[in-house]
């Protein structure tokens, strides 16, 4: 069973957390058992009332207004320790990992701000997506019936950057 | 010289963008903070010759000069200690490094030129991206420390001069109009009212989910109407024609006459000499030159053309003079 904190990794301990009247079971990682701490813990929070002032970019004043009520416990980031609540509250994260963690969250409030959840522009220097790789292939296979040596390693490391990076996003 | 010069000022692109595998600069520690300014600094070399300033071992004054001239944003003067900016020679081209994201790229260009600014960037761009691996992400594309910047991290900005629209309390108006279009109008000096200059910033408020060349085709749209409204709104202002050139020329009186002016007065009066301009009841030879007086009066650059220990009623005699001077140099009132 998957962490149901960070929900990428194994579980591996049970804890009990206290969320307004009632205690509730939850299976955390090693990471994120690490941060958890039992005084102020994964408390259950209210999204829509914490929410609004001290926003960055007036843009903002709602931010936590862009999220379901039902939505659920805190979540916290392996890498930067920033909390859901700390991302609902100002729209800011700690780090890239973040946008992996709070992935749901991060989905609902850019498809009420942006209309779209998906990016479509401009891609870094040396980025491939998944589209990419069917051309690789055919690419590789040319190389391959050339005897292009250097083509073939060269085209075999973007394919298996491709196949990892496929390997972690899911 | 066209209506359009007279309306709109200046336009701002930028790009956020941020180092894969650090944390954001909230959540960076003092050491990588500076290895990303340095490797900033080493990757923009090819580019041209940029200026360096750390906000660490930066003047108060030295910061807001810069702040005043909009190189840099408030936020990395004042809350970025490991803040710095890199800033060309012809001052087109700043980027930031540790304000909100490691990497904000920008380029200010005069008048209306969101194509001209986006290719300048985005060739600076593709320069930092060669050497300095950006955190990107193929949902959420250029990965930023805030959400509403992920996607293209793109803000496409206009200043617009708007005077007319403000006067007759048609404003609100306008900017709900263009919030329909997912634009967002704010006060470059604050609120816009008179004392600022009647001077607004307007920007795409969408940065995902669209190609860079489309939000810039957005801005260009909201520009259009915004343009129409306050033509509109100059032709209404033209119903009482007498009062019209009273203020301006009253206007023009002062600025070039009073012996003493607060940098309120002098926003205020040279916005109304600006939008004689457009009547035409003053000649101006340069609309870009008129804007840097505005930028001149500022109390920090004021502060350093007249020496560090001037005090502020030594200010406004010394603006007072400065912007007579300059005005009678270029411009000529025709009624
Ligand atoms: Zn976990
Ligand atoms: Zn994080």
């Amino acid at each position: 069973m998957k962490c149901t904190n960070c929900g990428l990794h194994e579980a591996t301990t049970e804890v009990m957390v206290r969320r307004n009247n009632h205690v509730e079971k939850m299976f955390l990682c090693g990471e994120c058992a690490k941060n958890f701490r039992p005084d102020m813990g994964f408390d259950s929070f209210d999204m829509l009332n914490k929410l609004i002032n001290g926003s960055p970019m007036g843009l903002l004043s709602s931010f936590g207004n862009l999220f379901d009520t039902h939505a659920s416990r805190t979540l916290i980031c392996p890498d930067c320790k920033t909390t859901s609540e700390e991302f609902i509250k100002s729209g800011f994260v700690g780090c890239s990992k973040c946008y992996k963690v709070f992935e749901p969250l991060v989905v609902q409030s850019v498809k009420k701000l942006q209309q779209s959840d998906r990016h479509v522009g401009k891609t870094p220097y040396g980025y491939f997506d998944e589209t990419d790789e069917d051309r690789l292939k055919a690419e590789l296979k040319d190389a391959v019936d050339n005897g292009d040596y250097g083509k073939i390693v060269e085209l075999s490391e973007k394919l298996k950057k491709i196949v990892n990076n496929k390997r972690e996003g899911n | 010289m066209n209506v359009l010069d007279n309306i709109i000022v200046s336009t701002r692109l930028r790009l956020a963008r941020n180092i894969a595998g650090l944390p954001f600069p909230h959540k960076l520690n003092e050491m990588s903070a500076r290895k990303i300014i340095d490797n900033v600094q080493n990757a923009l070399a090819p580019v041209d010759k940029f200026s360096r300033y750390d906000m660490n071992n930066l003047s108060a004054i030295d910061g807001t000069i810069l702040q005043e001239k909009h190189l840099i944003s408030l936020d990395l003067l004042k809350d970025c200690p490991f803040g710095s900016v890199l800033i060309s020679a012809d001052e087109n081209v700043s980027v930031m490094v540790n304000e909100e994201d490691h990497i904000r790229e920008q380029v200010i260009l005069s008048g209306l030129s969101l194509d001209q600014a986006y290719d300048r960037v985005n060739r600076i761009d593709d320069v930092l991206g060669k050497s300095l691996n950006f955190a990107f992400d193929g949902r959420f594309g250029y990965l930023t420390s805030c959400a509403t910047n992920l996607g293209t991290g793109m803000r496409a900005s206009v200043m617009m001069f708007l005077p007319a629209l403000t006067i007759q309390k048609m404003i609100d108006g306008c900017i709900n109009d263009v919030g329909l279009l997912n634009m967002t109008v704010r006060g470059v000096y604050g609120e816009g009212s008179d004392a600022e200059g009647y001077l607004y910033q307007v920007s795409n408020q969408r940065s995902l989910g669209m190609k860079e060349t489309d939000i810039i085709d957005s801005v260009n749209g909201a520009i259009n109407h915004i343009v129409d409204a306050e033509l509109k709104a100059r032709q209404l202002l033209m119903r009482n024609e007498d009062r019209l050139k009273d203020e301006i020329c009253r206007a023009w009186g002062i600025v070039t006459n009073a012996y003493r002016l607060s940098t309120e007065e002098a926003m205020r009066y040279l916005a109304l000499v600006r939008l004689g301009q457009h009547y035409g009841y003053i000649d101006v030879s340069d609309l870009n030159v008129f804007q840097k007086l505005i930028t001149d009066c500022q109390p920090a650059n004021m502060q350093k053309s007249g020496g560090y220990s001037m005090s502020a009623d030594e200010r406004d005699v010394l603006r007072a003079r400065h912007i007579a001077t300059a005005l009678t140099s270029f411009c000529k009132k025709t009624v």
